[in-house]
């Protein structure tokens, strides 16, 4: 009896949640009692290999949910489950990457992406070698001598995601990784986190204020109302990859998701 | 060729203008004491291994003084620049020590002299060796501690006012996402906060030796002090011998300005990074 009931446990954590939020609350505080309270009772599961993108209106809370993931941030109140466990600061099998640049302008390409490898003392040979299979994987092979301003803002990220993916995270958090970029740039770098995402199918949770970025690339979009923020729906895709915005079935997703943030006045 | 010939009488022009209109003014008034003929001051500063009234050679003085500078400079970096790091880094150890260092901040390196002087007299590196005679204790008494310290004093204050500068100016991202990638405290420090704030660093250095090498010669003007550039200077203008005043004035500035200069030429091709990653 007690056998089988630890086995389906396994089989929970495996196939149910990768991670999950539990009650997780944030209040900021700021001068003269003036808190700020950004998010209120997240809760949400995450399976194994899923992409989960998180819309809402600025200041809905949706980058400090990654934050907190990251261990970069203590919610106030709530728990973060990781394969079971609480977690309580950063874990070597979260990575994160941000929308602003965040490469170390003195380190080559190379360099920049084995960094997180440096962090956990993998030797030069194995070093070098995965940082430039994951360049190769964002398409960035020739550039490893190059240095951060010779590169454009796109391959900046596309660098940030090889770096955040060199230390084989099982969850990938992306705070608005494409914000900064111009609109034909950031469709090209969707396509290609897909073809990244189905060739190595890491979890990963995507804040962005593009619903049509969300579309795209989502199996599930969790939508947030304002501040503080809470889950207002959940919308599950079914849709087979590549989406395309022709469809009509798009347009009618897309467009509920715009009127539920419209009912906010944002 | 040609092009550089011009550039490069293009940016002395000011430094011929001023040479001209000095000779111009030395030979209508024909005075050495209150203006001495250009050649003369050219003839000191082209022969500086020849010995002046009786102080040994020019270059000797300004080799005195630099190993002083590098003394009490020494000092000021390693001091001052991991003090400035960790104050950059934590608020608490700055709210520390802040008062402490505002305080004496705005007193003029020189104002120490009479304190230092009474602490330290006319002791020297060569008093700690245990020398009072020979060849070493020449050199080791020339290193008086009371100048150390004044170098030290003037040179502190711009090195720990950029480092913390540096240090504060990391942009908060490259720290998030280093936490991210799993770096120990250790690895921030090492990684991330010194490369990041060292173009500050080694300004604040740069600005530093320009203070202490500046504080030096003062130093070595008062009284106690018996070799090094700015006791020549003192020593000379008491001989009326303003040729050499005015010699001792230029190698002064010559000395700080090649200092700097090498300085900015290794800040130009170690950052070059941070002009470009605007």
């Amino acid at each position: 009896m007690a056998e089988t009931l630890k086995v389906k446990n396994i089989m929970d954590i495996k196939e149910e949640n990768l991670i999950e939020f539990k009650n997780i609350s944030k209040t900021f505080k700021g001068e003269n009692n003036n808190n700020v309270k950004a998010l209120d009772d997240f809760s949400f599961k995450i399976k194994n290999g899923e992409f989960i993108s998180v819309v809402g209106p600025s200041g809905c809370g949706k980058s400090t949910i990654l934050r907190i993931a990251a261990g970069l941030l203590d919610a106030t109140s709530g728990e973060i489950f990781f394969k079971g466990s609480v977690l309580e600061s950063t874990h070597d099998k979260i990575g994160m990457v941000f929308q602003e640049y965040s490469l170390l302008p003195w380190r080559n390409i190379l360099d920049n992406t084995a960094l997180g490898l440096e962090f956990k003392k993998t030797g030069l040979k194995k070093r070098v070698e995965t940082a430039r299979y994951y360049l190769n994987l964002v398409g960035l092979e020739g550039f490893e001598q190059s240095m951060p301003h010779e590169l454009s803002g796109g391959m900046q990220q596309r660098v940030a995601i090889a770096r955040a993916m060199a230390t084989d995270p099982e969850v990938l958090l992306m705070d608005e990784p494409f914000g900064a970029l111009d609109a034909h740039t950031r469709s090209l770098m969707q396509h290609e986190l897909l073809k990244i995402w189905e060739k190595n199918k890491k979890t990963i949770i995507f804040v962005t204020h593009s619903v049509d970025e969300a579309v795209y690339l989502s199996d599930k979009i969790i939508v947030m109302s304002k501040r503080p923020g809470k889950i207002k729906k959940i919308f599950d895709i079914d849709k087979k990859r590549p989406r395309k915005r022709k469809d009509i079935s798009w347009g009618i997703l897309t467009s509920e998701i715009f009127e539920l943030l419209q009912d906010d006045g944002s | 060729m040609f092009k550089d010939l011009r550039n490069f009488i293009f940016i002395n022009t000011s430094l011929i203008l001023f040479i001209i209109i000095w000779q111009l003014i030395a030979l209508k008034l024909d005075n050495r004491v209150i203006l001495p003929d250009f050649f003369e001051v050219w003839k000191i500063i082209t022969n500086p291994f020849e010995e002046i009234i009786g102080m040994g050679s020019l270059a000797s003085n300004i080799l005195v003084s630099f190993v002083r500078v590098f003394a009490g400079y020494f000092m000021a970096v390693v001091t001052a620049v991991p003090i400035g790091i960790f104050m950059g880094y934590s608020k608490n150890i700055n709210r520390f020590f802040n008062n402490f260092f505002n305080l004496f901040k705005p007193v003029p390196p020189l104002a120490w002299v009479p304190l230092v002087m009474a602490w330290f007299g006319v002791s020297s590196f060569a008093t700690i060796a245990g020398l009072e005679t020979g060849r070493w204790y020449v050199y080791l008494n020339n290193l008086k501690f009371s100048m150390i310290f004044i170098i030290f004093i003037g040179g502190f204050y711009p090195i720990l006012t950029s480092t913390i500068h540096g240090v504060r100016g990391v942009r908060k991202i490259l720290l998030d996402s280093a936490h991210v990638l799993g770096a120990s405290k250790k690895d921030i420090f090492l990684k991330i906060l010194i490369p990041a704030a060292a173009p500050s660093i080694v300004n604040g250095m740069r600005i530093g030796l320009g203070v202490s090498w500046m504080c030096l010669v003062s130093a070595e003007m008062l009284p106690g002090s018996l070799s090094g550039v700015g006791y020549l200077i003192t020593h000379a203008y008491s001989v009326a011998r303003t040729d050499i005043v005015i010699a001792g004035m230029i190698s002064i500035g010559a000395t700080g300005a090649l200092l700097d200069s090498i300085f900015q030429a290794f800040e130009r091709r170690k950052f070059k990074w941070q002009k470009l990653s605007k």
